[in-house]
């Protein structure tokens, strides 16, 4: 069982909101599972949030973006949509420098930080469903 | 339990007799005296003081209201309109006590829609949801236009007490989009106004299709807030329901900052709708009940909303929106344009509410108690306005709430800071938040709309005495007895 800290701020609630679409799914589990990691994520003209894995559990921190973590990935809110909704791919995101990306060649980080993010980004997005409640059907 | 207000109001005949005589006119299922079933009409969710009716009445049709207001003139007996009892200002709460009239159970039908001049007949009664799902069902192609409300709130006493929609930067206040109205007079008179006023008897369906041009004699009965006579029919405008919609999400940095954002969108006269809230409402809807902002994060999302027949005039309406937004960066206003779908899909279906009208939004229905200083603005002194309500909700310790709107492309604003609380344990602190607001926005020219009776007794100090004497007079000649929604506006 992943357990996924609720966001208080703008970016921490959409990643939590991100994340949790694919929290029950196995695939996902193993990835995140005893992952351990910090990857400090920035949108330009906003600020920087640092999301840790640590064991079963994901929590969100505003951090500086100087702060030492594994991955930081840096990218401005169109950038961000653009990858959610299928109009621009991570590889040519980074060769056309809209994603911008330190600790690069800590490669399996990256690639597991793309399988974890970015595919869960990719299914928020193109769930036909809109409404809240058919998708959070717990909530009263 | 609430208590009714001492007016002695049963002094030419005794509760009993009314009772037999409302039985009459409504039967006896459609009238009550138990303060069981009273008691949930004795109040609303702002801070305004609960006040008991004596009787509530369910009204099949308006000859039954006719024989009411002849008989409670007779005997200066007060009545109350209510519908859904959803309005923030206690316009509902029976000051004086008297009859209420429930029109939301029964006076509830859609009597007529006009394809060809576009406007729909309404009972008092009818909901946004009846409207909506009327529409869509058989009339797609028109649409009418939807609030910050709930799809249980009256269509009528929103457009009577001058509302404002997602149609308003277009359209500006919905008062104005009355085309008719049937109202009672105090001598039980039926007065047709607006282009139905033919007829000797009933007007002809068809006939409602404009207000003017005629002496206008609807102003009065709108926003006197059931004052002057009861409302038993009335007409709206419809509008072309375009297959082309989409609202974009303005984030704005900078809290005086959104106000040149709205004016200048608005000007462009290509958006339907403007409706900025600030940062921490948003962070309300997702569930935080109270958010505080942290630096980074922007101060308001405003919601611009466009629509077109074609391809072609849409597309020429985001480029000018998008044009307008790069001019208003160059003037060093920090602003992110984006898809309203595609932000809240990532970020969280539950800020739909604001898109899918008509919808229970959900952070106002949070708490027991909700009330706000909801007024018409002067759009040029919103950049006064914002820091200064923004500063005094943190000096409360309450997160700021402050919903804005551009109406008639920019020719005027609303100004709605809201109050969300826990009835009887922040009463006092939120009653005296409010009061500060009041007091500023006053100052500033704000002119409330939907007002509770603390508020314009304060604004009855400020107003032209002119303005005052001629409206004691018209509501002294309309309604002579005093038995329309008595103690509204301190009458």
């Amino acid at each position: 069982m992943i357990s996924i800290q609720k966001g208080e701020d703008l970016l921490s609630i959409t990643l939590s909101t991100i994340l949790n679409y694919r929290k029950d799914e196995s695939e996902f589990q193993n990835l995140v599972l005893n992952w351990n990691k910090k990857i400090l994520i920035e949108i330009e003209d906003f600020y920087s949030v640092e999301v840790i894995f640590n064991r079963n559990e994901i929590r969100f921190k505003v951090s500086d973006i100087d702060k030492k973590v594994d991955l930081k990935v840096k990218m401005n809110i169109y950038t961000f949509l653009d990858l959610a909704y299928g109009r621009l791919g991570p590889v040519k995101a980074v060769f056309q420098r809209k994603i911008r990306i330190k600790g690069l060649l800590k490669f399996g980080t990256l690639l597991k930080f793309i399988k974890i993010f970015l595919k869960s980004m990719q299914m928020v997005a193109s769930d036909p469903n809109n409404n809240y409640y058919e998708l959070n059907k717990e909530t009263k | 339990m609430t208590e009714t207000k001492e007016r002695n109001l049963y002094e030419k005949i005794s509760k009993e007799d009314v009772f037999k005589k409302l039985e009459g006119i409504f039967g006896s299922k459609n009238v009550t005296n138990k303060s069981v079933d009273l008691y949930p009409y004795s109040y609303d969710m702002t801070e305004c003081e609960p006040h008991m009716p004596d009787f509530v009445v369910i009204p099949e049709n308006k000859a039954q209201l006719i024989e009411l207001v002849k008989f409670c003139n007779q005997n200066s007996i007060p009545i109350v309109p209510y519908i859904s009892g959803n309005n923030v200002g206690g316009l509902t709460i029976p000051e004086q006590g008297g009859i209420l009239v429930d029109f939301g159970k029964k006076m509830n039908k859609i009597l007529h829609i006009n394809e060809n001049m576009m406007f729909a007949i309404l009972e008092p009664g009818v909901t946004f949801g009846d409207l909506k799902k009327h529409l869509d069902a058989n009339y797609p192609h028109l649409r009418y236009s939807y609030p910050f409300a709930p799809p249980y709130a009256g269509v009528v006493g929103n457009v009577i007490l001058s509302g404002m929609n997602n149609l308003s930067c277009k359209l500006g206040s919905m008062g104005d989009s009355i085309n008719g109205l049937e109202v009672i007079t105090a001598d039980g008179q039926l007065t047709r106004i607006g282009s139905c006023f033919y007829g000797i008897d009933e007007a002809d369906n068809d006939s409602w299709w404009s207000r003017y041009p005629m002496p206008d004699l609807m102003g009065l009965f709108i926003n006197w807030q059931g004052m002057t006579g009861l409302v038993t029919k009335c007409a709206v405008q419809l509008w072309p329901n375009p297959p082309l919609k989409k609202t974009y999400l303005g984030i704005v940095f900078g809290l005086p900052d959104v106000a040149p954002v709205m004016r200048e969108v608005g000007r462009t006269e290509i958006v339907d709708d403007i409706s900025a809230v600030t940062i921490e409402v948003v962070k309300m809807t997702a569930e935080l009940p109270e958010p505080k902002k942290i630096p980074g994060e922007p101060d308001f999302v405003v919601l611009f909303s466009i629509s077109g027949k074609t391809e072609s005039l849409f597309r020429a309406k985001e480029e000018y929106l998008k044009m307008t937004v790069e001019n208003l960066k160059k003037q060093g206003i920090k602003i992110l344009l984006v898809d309203a779908d595609e932000f809240t899909k990532l970020f969280n279906l539950r800020v739909r509410c604001h898109l899918d009208l008509p919808a229970v939004i959900l952070s106002l229905v949070e708490y027991s108690g909700l009330t706000w200083f909801g007024s018409y603005a002067p759009t040029h002194k919103l950049e006064d306005l914002i820091p200064k309500v923004n500063d005094l909700f943190l000096k409360y310790n309450v997160p700021p709430f402050i919903y804005m709107k551009m109406m008639k492309h920019s020719h005027y604003g609303i100004f709605r800071p809201i109050l969300r609380y826990n009835k009887f344990k922040d009463e006092e602190k939120i009653h005296n938040l409010l009061n500060d607001i009041a007091e500023l926005c006053f100052a500033e020219g704000c002119i409330p709309y939907k007002t509770p009776i603390w508020m314009t007794e304060k604004m009855r100090e400020l107003i032209n005495p002119g303005w005052l004497r001629l409206f004691e007079k018209i509501k002294k000649c309309l309604d002579p007895n005093k038995i329309f929604n008595p103690g509204r506006w301190n009458t």
